[in-house]
């Protein structure tokens, strides 16, 4: 057997960074909380620097994939862990009984997502899913003094459970189909369903136990409430990170181990994914608190990708990855907005962000550019991102979810917009100017001049994602 | 690199001033002051590259902006001799006119959103020049257009000034609208925006003729809204409620030259399509002849320089349509710099006397000399008399025109150099000798905008020693060097000097000073004797043909009382009461429908989750 340890050197960097903070908190003195986020980022920043040039290649007798699409994720992954990291360092001060295991959690559930862009195998895959699910579950009860937050986890806990339920029996049924747990092996048997209606449950079941990650229909039912109640980081974490990871690990399964069976999963995810669209652009609409909304578009984003799944192309892999990329900096900017808003105003409801503008232009430019780029608007990343799953669709003939992409873009605009109206038209209750430190603000000029830069000139980007997403198929 | 940085440093100086420096007005005229003169120097070594190279290639660069199966649309930039000789007229006249601004705009309340906006409109109007293909010049043409509406607009407190910003916005438009049907055109007939690709394929015969005269007269429109052609010329006398150094910036020197620039540019496209060939030269004489008339009858001294822009404008395109692409061209460059003179002479003669009439000024000449002299000079080279430069570059356009044997255009031609030494000289007499009729003490203006002036009228003499015959390599070598690559069949591409044309012009203008002379430097006129003589005539010239007046009337009027008012009543009781507050009513009651689901109870979720796969299952199972 083949074990080719060093191609996960990126894992085990983040891995050992994770242990590391676990042992430092017994020793560190209970005032030095930041000397914990500095030293997550500088080991985040070593895992990047061990991916820089990676080699591609099998691991673990063939358990473990390293090709340009995990690394892509991994890239991905770890440019969402310094972000959210920072993002705690920020927060940290609302934690009251503060615990030095937050880091190394975040750490952890990352980790294991970046295993998890790399599995072949449906028993790594779980194993790898749990970890990250069960990191994430301690996570969104973190801060137990708030009953909001100890709900949210449970919520998280149970319906996750249930989910992970429906995915294994899905899982069970394709082994007992194929009598593989290879994603390659899988695809070599099944060829196509002849009829096999214990296939068709283990797809069904398989497909919608995978809904739960990304929060779309029917496994959506968690998001709201975790999003408004878990810890405003680890929201981010699941709204940028899980999403992530839930979509390469559907692009995994369903485009490799599942592809002879590629017409019967393609009906069952335009469902899903017109089924989200409908969803989540329409229940956004009413929501009061800004998390609430960013929950319920987010489950509209998983239609969005769920729909270039189905377009089942390359075309559609690279739409994907391209959308991830510009969601995940445009959903981070905004969560870094509304943790600084949230530390001067304790608030996260939308009227409170009345005039905004004039109170910190920086943190309303930064909400306006995340948050139109999320709905779609040019010449931001979004838009770039939406046209091209669009296109996806449109190529493969799926007509109808590309009308309803382009309807609830409208819709998305809406509700977004009016987040835009309360910062920019409504008179601000309290006039005091809203103080942004430089880090922060260093960053979000950052975080938005890629957002315009993927919206201008995303010709390079999509040009190496498109090249990426060929390995795919 | 460098060509890159012409783009991007007036850009980042336009945003930067209008985010950072707004509060700061002394840093922000110089920071765009610097961002234009940068770019002199950097299209500098190229011009001076260019004589010992006449026959440059053209130097491409371009990366891919957005490419999907079938559409692949480019940035890029294209250097060759026509893109050079454009680059130094917008970098070397726009420097000028900037640093004259930061004298003219002093001490105005908008002096850093002026100097943001010229900053803007330089960097569009050089992503004009630059561009290499269809899609970019569109994208950069709509671009000026924006930067000159904010400019034209600028004093928008003043309802004159924010109907004229609407209307060359909106005429503009129409113009654009078959432009950007021309594009299509030639993209659905080629399958490529880039020119040099285009230039091939149309060169190797593969678009039918009827499609080249279609895209070659739809991309006209694009020049016609532009360069403010007949039909559509009426916005460039309105966009004079703009400050001044705009008007000579922007509405004489460079960006309604624009639509000029881009025929050259596609110039190959009206070799090969001589049916368009003709119309092109036929607007552009008639707006030649139609706008040096109306010239005559006008008092406003920026509106008489505006009219005899359009005339100017009028020959271009004229050139254009007779195969003359160099030597419209060259006309376009000398003309830059007169007409730049001209309209900076007249900000400083409207400075001083705080009026726009001429027959509010007079006896100017003993109190401010600069201008005086100066503008005496770029009004002998606009009338082009031996040897200022628009003698040079009238005299190929009018050989050119002759050349094609169209002898009625060239006596249109010959007839506007005729009339417009008349009212240019009318112009002069009237405004710096005759009576004196100003009120107050007007003096000459402060050195930063005297140096300006000074140095455009050197220019405005000599410019036209690059087209002299004797001289080889001259002006017309590098211009058709960019035509030449595809043989330009049917057009004259050399010029030779015709004494014939050159003998009949200068007599027409020395005809018309002369008239012009001794009509107006009578003592004691009050106002245009020509009202009092011809009053029949002088009422049609005065009110432009009355074509702004039939547009109003007609086209205006029934698209405000008629078609407006139906759009009005379908949008407010159908679109927005049925489909606007009708949906938005359904949706808003749908998401708040569907929000209920999310109750918070956990066991309702379980439920959910399970009924929902159970349902999910009935449907893909029905499917299958």
């Amino acid at each position: 057997m083949q074990m080719n340890l060093h191609l996960m050197t990126p894992e085990f960097v983040m891995l050992g960074t994770a242990f590391l903070l676990l042992i430092l908190e017994l020793f560190l003195y209970k005032g030095s909380r930041m000397v914990t986020g500095v030293i997550g980022i500088i080991g985040t920043c070593i895992a990047g620097y061990t991916l820089i040039g990676a080699e591609t290649g099998k691991a673990v007798g063939g358990l473990f994939l390293q090709d340009t699409v995990s690394i892509f994720f991994k890239w991905l992954f770890l440019v969402i862990t310094v972000l959210i990291l920072y993002l705690v360092m920020m927060y940290e001060d609302k934690i009251k009984n503060w615990r030095g295991e937050f880091y190394a959690l975040i750490l952890f559930s990352i980790s294991g997502m970046m295993f998890l862009s790399s599995i072949t195998d449906f028993i790594g895959f779980y194993v790898s899913l749990e970890f990250v699910a069960v990191c994430l579950y301690v996570l969104a009860a973190f801060t137990n003094d708030n009953p909001l937050t100890v709900e949210a986890g449970l919520k998280y806990l149970v319906t996750g459970a249930l989910a992970s339920g429906f995915l294994v029996y899905g899982i069970s049924f394709i082994y007992g189909a194929s009598g593989a747990t290879g994603f390659v092996e899988v695809a070599h048997s099944l060829k196509s369903v002849d009829g096999n209606g214990f296939l068709i449950i283990g797809i069904t079941l398989l497909v919608i136990g995978l809904t739960f990650k990304i929060s779309s229909i029917p496994f959506h039912v968690w998001a709201p409430d975790v999003y408004q109640g878990a810890p405003t980081p680890v929201t981010a974490l699941l709204a940028a990170a899980s999403k992530s990871a839930g979509f390469i690990v559907i692009m995994r399964i369903l485009f490799t181990g599942l592809i002879g069976v590629k017409a019967e999963w393609i009906i069952l995810v335009s469902i899903i994914s017109g089924a989200s669209l409908l969803f989540g652009n329409l229940a956004a609409m009413p929501q009061k608190d800004i998390k609430r909304l960013i929950a319920y578009a987010g489950i509209g984003s998983a239609g969005y990708l769920l729909m270039a799944v189905a377009a089942a192309s390359a075309l559609g892999a690279g739409a994907i990855m391209f959308y991830l990329l510009t969601y995940v900096f445009s959903i981070l900017g905004s969560f870094i907005a509304i943790v600084a808003f949230n530390n001067a105003e304790g608030s996260d409801l939308i009227e409170s962000y009345a005039g905004l503008s004039r109170r910190s232009p920086l943190l309303a430019a930064t909400l306006f550019i995340g948050l139109l780029s999320i709905a779609g608007i040019p010449p931001l990343g979004g838009f770039i991102a939406k046209f091209y799953i669009i296109a996806a669709a449109v190529k493969e003939g799926l007509w109808a979810l590309a009308v309803i992409g382009v309807v609830m873009a409208v819709v998305a605009m809406y509700y977004f917009l009016l987040v835009v109206k309360s910062m920019y038209l409504r008179p601000p209750k309290n006039t005091e100017p809203i103080k942004v430190d430089i880090t922060t603000r260093a960053l979000l000029y950052f975080i938005n001049a890629v957002t315009i830069f993927l919206g201008l000139y995303p010709g390079p980007i999509t040009d190496w994602v498109m090249d990426i997403a060929k390995v795919l198929f | 690199m460098d060509i890159w940085a012409l783009l991007v440093i007036p850009l980042i100086v336009s945003v930067f001033i209008a985010l950072v420096t707004r509060k700061n007005e002394e840093l922000s005229s110089y920071l765009s002051i610097g961002a234009v003169v940068i770019g002199f120097l950097i299209v500098l070594p190229y011009l001076l590259k260019l004589p010992g190279d006449p026959h440059m290639h053209p130097i491409e660069q371009a990366f891919t902006w957005i490419s999907i199966k079938g559409l692949k649309i480019e940035m890029g930039t294209l250097i060759d001799p026509l893109s050079i000789i454009m680059l130094f007229v917008v970098t070397f006249v726009g420097s000028l006119i900037h640093i004259y601004s930061k004298g003219y705009m002093h001490g105005d309340p908008g002096y850093s959103r002026f100097f943001a906006c010229l900053s803007l409109f330089i960097f569009s109007m050089l992503g004009i020049v630059l561009s290499n293909n269809l899609i970019m010049i569109f994208v950069f043409w709509e671009l000026v257009g924006l930067a000159s509406y904010l400019l034209i607009g600028y004093y928008f407190e003043k309802p004159s000034a924010a109907d004229a910003a609407k209307k060359a916005f909106l005429v503009n438009r129409i113009g654009d609208f078959g432009f950007i049907l021309g594009i299509f055109v030639i993209y659905y007939a080629t399958g490529t925006f880039n020119f040099i690709e285009v230039e091939h394929h149309i060169a190797a015969g593969h678009v039918s003729s009827g499609t080249l005269t279609l895209a070659a007269l739809l991309i006209f429109c694009g020049a016609v809204g532009k360069s403010a052609q007949f039909p559509l010329h009426v916005w460039l006398p309105d966009a004079m409620e703009g400050p001044t150094p705009v008007s000579a910036l922007i509405h004489a020197a460079t960006m309604v030259a624009a639509g000029v620039y881009m025929l050259a540019r596609t110039s190959f496209l009206y070799a090969a399509a001589p049916d368009a060939m003709v119309i092109v030269a036929y607007i552009g004489g008639f707006t030649a002849l139609m706008a040096a008339l109306i010239a005559l009858a006008q008092s406003d001294i920026k509106r008489i320089i505006a009219f005899s822009t359009l005339s100017s404008l009028g020959y271009m395109v004229l050139a254009i349509g007779v195969g003359g692409t160099g030597a419209g061209m060259f006309y376009l460059m000398t003309h830059a710099f007169f007409k730049a003179l001209l309209f900076l002479g007249a900000g400083s003669v409207i400075h001083a006397c705080h009026t726009n009439e001429i027959w509010e000024m007079g006896q100017l000449y003993p109190k401010m000399k600069t201008t005086a002299v100066t503008f005496f000079l770029g009004s002998l080279a606009m009338m082009g008399v031996f040897p200022f430069s628009g003698f040079w570059s009238k005299d190929e356009i009018l050989s050119a025109t002759f050349q094609s044997g169209n002898y009625f255009l060239f006596a249109m031609g010959i007839l506007t150099a005729f009339i417009t030494a008349v009212f240019i000289s009318k112009l002069v007499v009237v405004t710096f000798f005759g009576d004196k009729k100003y009120h107050g003490h007007p003096h000459e203006s402060p050195k930063v905008m005297t140096i300006p002036l000074i140095i455009l009228s050197v220019f405005a003499v000599v410019a036209g020693f690059a087209g002299f015959p004797g001289l080889e390599p001259n002006f017309g070598t590098f211009v058709h060097t960019a035509g030449a690559a595809l043989g330009e069949h049917g057009a004259h591409a050399e010029h030779h000097f015709n004494f014939m044309v050159a003998s009949l012009s200068t007599i027409a203008v020395l005809g018309g000073i002369l008239l012009g002379w001794s009509i107006y430097s009578r003592k004691g006129m009050k106002s245009d004797v020509m009202a009092e003589r011809l009053p029949f005539t002088y009422k049609f010239l005065e009110n432009r043909f009355y074509i702004d007046h039939i547009y109003d009337t007609y086209f205006v009027a029934w698209i405000y009382n008629g078609l407006a008012k139906i759009l009005n009543y379908i949008e407010v009781n159908i679109i927005i009461i049925f489909i606007i507050n009708g949906s938005a009513y359904t949706v808003r009651q749908i998401g708040k429908g569907l929000r209920l689901t999310t109750t918070g109870q956990l066991q309702n979720y379980a439920f959910v989750m399970v009924g929902g796969v159970l349902v999910l299952m009935i449907i893909f199972a029905a499917i299958l």
